[in-house]
């Protein structure tokens, strides 16, 4: 499991510095882009299975680090196990949060 | 836990030095990174919401406070992205010695300072 998570963890690290880098630059490029450019940007279907697929990559890499650190320096297993879940709960949210919402965006 | 010893990584009795203060900061940059991860969904929240709420998102992005606190995050994201690059040729068995630790140590700084001020001038 421990080399499964280390693997994981390096693939997802590859596969995000492409993401990272157009992510920012997109998003720091967004005050000069109207919502019919937005909305349009990020409503066919290539651009939605892309957004998906990254914040997939992203979820999961910040997930398998967070539970890194928590399993390092928190040493009560109760504890840690409570907080590692606890973590995996939010990253799954908030990866569902980007579903619904491209699902909304692409309705509209 | 039944004895006090100290359990790695010993932080608070470990001298720090260049390669160790990077490796906690790597730490600290990823657990920056995960909390600003929440932002892809809250755009996209906003954007869902409709043009008026769009609007409001960015009048909130350009909020002066809000700009310096994504400076951090992006100079979060330079260096967990340049240190991430160097922790990649580790794993592949490259430039382990102190020399090159060193050596690539001080890149990574440079390029992570680098990476912010290009992002600064180009939104200011």
């Amino acid at each position: 499991m421990a080399i499964f998570h280390w693997k994981l963890q390096r693939i997802s690290a590859i596969l995000l510095i492409p993401i990272a880098i157009y992510t920012t630059f997109y998003l720091f490029n967004i005050g000069s882009l109207s919502y019919a450019d937005v909305t349009n940007d990020i409503s066919s279907i290539p651009a939605i299975l892309l957004i998906v697929f990254m914040s997939v990559i992203l979820f999961m890499h910040s997930s398998l680090g967070i539970e890194t650190i928590l399993e390092d320096y928190i040493h009560d297993m109760k504890t840690q196990s409570l907080l590692v879940n606890l973590s995996k709960f939010i990253h799954v949210i908030l990866f569902l949060l980007t579903l619904v919402s491209l699902i909304v965006i692409k309705g509209n | 836990m039944k004895n006090k010893r100290p359990l790695s990584p010993h932080l608070q009795i470990y001298k720090p030095q260049l390669t160790s203060v990077l490796s906690i900061t790597h730490r600290f940059t990823g657990v920056v990174l995960s909390l600003f991860s929440i932002l892809i969904p809250f755009s996209l929240v906003f954007i869902s919401f409709g043009s008026d709420y769009y609007q409001l998102f960015l009048q909130i992005l350009d909020h002066i406070i809000i700009k310096i606190i994504l400076i951090g995050t992006v100079f979060s994201l330079a260096f967990h992205l340049s240190n991430g690059v160097r922790h990649l040729f580790w794993d592949m068995g490259l430039g382990l010695s102190i020399k090159d630790s060193y050596m690539s140590g001080y890149l990574v700084i440079l390029l992570s300072l680098v990476l912010t001020l290009f992002i600064i001038l180009k939104i200011s």
